[in-house]
């Protein structure tokens, strides 16, 4: 068994070395197919954190009125953070709007008027935020069932979803459609690039198809003949997995400075922190790949 | 002598109808020189595949060693076909082997050890008068070295039965002459050879059995007779 193997892995090797240039165009296909997956994943990398911002900076605000009693404030957050959807609601109190409002004003004419007029004017706002943009929605249903309600309608005065309503359901089909968007191009990406190495692979392993006769006629059983060309599949698979990475270093190098101004996330840290597992990954892809195309590839020829 | 291959009434027919071999019936003994001659399609390629578990006929029994060939499964041909030495007309050699690695490779996969390999096989390349080619390529050969390498290949496992379909069809005749003194030697030595030809010359200086077919039926099995069409 183990001379077989050996054997199988000696044969493996002198074929991918002796069949250079069929080698080097299995390979530089294996790269492009690794190469776009690679882009994919990183291009999920770059965009998931600016929607995560773009969603963080979505909220519905509740303003109450100046003499909206503490005690109702507080139990009206109580049932708010009951409700399923909603991951935070953050109280400002009316001390507290004051302090932030002042910190804002540069202009001692504002400051001024303010302390003329003796009292906060400022009443309390919650700061409502859903788990996923989507949900904005059901909050808003719940909050204008409190603002007619007879308990709270008092000391509610003003919700602002139905103001940013538009602006937040917009930007809810923008990021869905992203998702999907991204989804869609990244199977269709993979498809192809499966595709595409198969059909390189099967054009090699064609040319070889009166080798895989010959070698059954001699007397090689089926695992005997298939195990030199499943060996050159992997190769040709570790070797674009480690062209890959030496492209991608480089390039991300110089390329993540421009995308760090547009995104917020520097594309190079992310690759070099994650090398082993980015890496590792590709190089696994790219040799299942190589033998898995090998093994479909060869098939038929094997049967005589 | 002991009957080493029978065919009982064998037929092959094609997807399309074409007869591939009708009826046939024969039997060849350990130690024969075998000459199968005909016209092409006559069948001669078709009993060689047969033989070979390449095709399996559509009637009839193929025993070899009194074992029935056509009942071995796919997945155990290997084991029979290293009894069974194969020259082709065309060589098919592995062209990304060296001429040693070629003829080693039909040692490695049957399984035998290294030391046994380093052994015999230059043991078969003087045989077969290639013993200072051992590390050039296919390409780098004439069409007559390129044969003595698929004749070296083929006797290397000491088969039983030498199979050589049309293996002078490529060569000139100096060479195709050189060639079938080495079928000779080796039928010599023990071993079964049935060689398919055109060439007439050969056939009638060998003075040994010759089948003749046309039309995939045996239509003359002389035992000492030369080519007649």
């Amino acid at each position: 068994m183990f001379t077989t193997t050996g054997r199988i892995l000696s044969s493996g090797f002198k074929g991918f070395y002796r069949n250079f240039t069929v080698s080097v165009s299995a390979i530089l296909i294996l790269l492009i197919s690794l190469l776009s997956f690679a882009s994919i994943y990183l291009s999920l990398e770059l965009i998931r954190p600016s929607v995560a911002q773009l969603e963080q900076k979505v909220d519905i605000n509740l303003y109450f009125e100046t003499d909206a009693p503490e005690e109702a404030i507080l139990k009206l957050k109580g049932e708010l953070e009951q409700v399923d959807q909603v991951s935070l609601v953050e109280y400002v109190t009316k001390d507290q709007a004051l302090a932030d409002f002042k910190s804002r004003q540069n202009s001692d004419v504002i400051l001024a008027a303010l302390d003329s007029i003796g009292e906060n004017p400022l009443g309390a706002t919650f700061n409502i935020k859903a788990n996923r943009i989507s949900e904005y929605a059901q909050i808003a249903t719940f909050l204008e069932k409190s603002e007619l309600s007879e308990e709270y309608g008092a000391i509610i005065e003003d919700v602002n979803y139905n103001q940013n309503k538009g602006a937040i359901e917009k930007l809810n089909i923008i990021i869905s459609s992203v998702e999907k968007f991204g989804i869609v191009i990244s199977v269709l990406l993979a498809v192809l690039a499966v595709v595409v190495t198969y059909n390189t692979i099967r054009v090699t392993i064609y040319t070889a198809r009166n080798e895989i006769r010959v070698m059954r006629l001699v007397g090689a059983s089926k695992f005997f003949a298939r195990g030199p060309f499943v060996v050159e599949g992997v190769v040709y698979g570790l070797v674009a997995g480690v062209l890959a990475i030496l492209i991608l270093l480089p390039t991300l190098y110089y390329v993540a400075p421009f995308l760090q101004e547009i995104f917020i996330l520097n594309l190079y840290d992310v690759f070099l922190g994650e090398i082993f597992k980015i890496g590792g990954v590709l190089i696994l892809i790219g040799m299942v790949l190589g033998a898995i195309s090998s093994l479909l590839a060869i098939r038929k020829y094997l049967n005589i | 002598m002991e009957n080493m291959i029978y065919l009982d009434g064998v037929s092959k027919e094609y997807k399309k109808g074409d007869v591939g071999l009708q009826d046939i019936s024969l039997s060849i003994e350990r130690g024969e020189f075998v000459s199968l001659v005909g016209q092409s399609g006559a069948g001669k390629t078709t009993i060689i595949k047969i033989l070979l578990g390449e095709k399996k006929p559509s009637k009839g029994a193929v025993f070899f060693d009194s074992i029935d060939i056509t009942k071995i499964p796919s997945r155990k041909l290997n084991q029979f076909r290293r009894k069974i030495g194969v020259v082709f007309q065309d060589f098919r050699l592995l062209p990304d082997k060296t001429v040693f690695e070629n003829v080693a490779f039909a040692m490695e996969a049957s399984g035998k050890i290294d030391e046994d390999i380093k052994k015999d096989v230059p043991y078969v390349l003087k045989l077969v008068g290639l013993e200072e080619k051992v590390d050039r390529f296919p390409r780098e050969l004439s069409s007559g070295q390129k044969q003595r390498v698929a004749i070296a290949r083929a006797i290397v496992n000491q088969p039983d039965l030498i199979i050589a379909d049309e293996p002078t069809g490529n060569l000139d005749p100096i060479n195709a002459d050189e060639i079938i003194e080495i079928f000779k030697r080796i039928n010599s030595m023990g071993t079964t050879v049935i060689l398919t030809t055109h060439n007439k010359s050969i056939v009638d200086r060998l003075d040994g059995r010759v089948i003749t077919m046309e039309g995939g039926r045996i239509t003359r099995d002389t035992t000492k007779g030369g080519f007649v069409l």
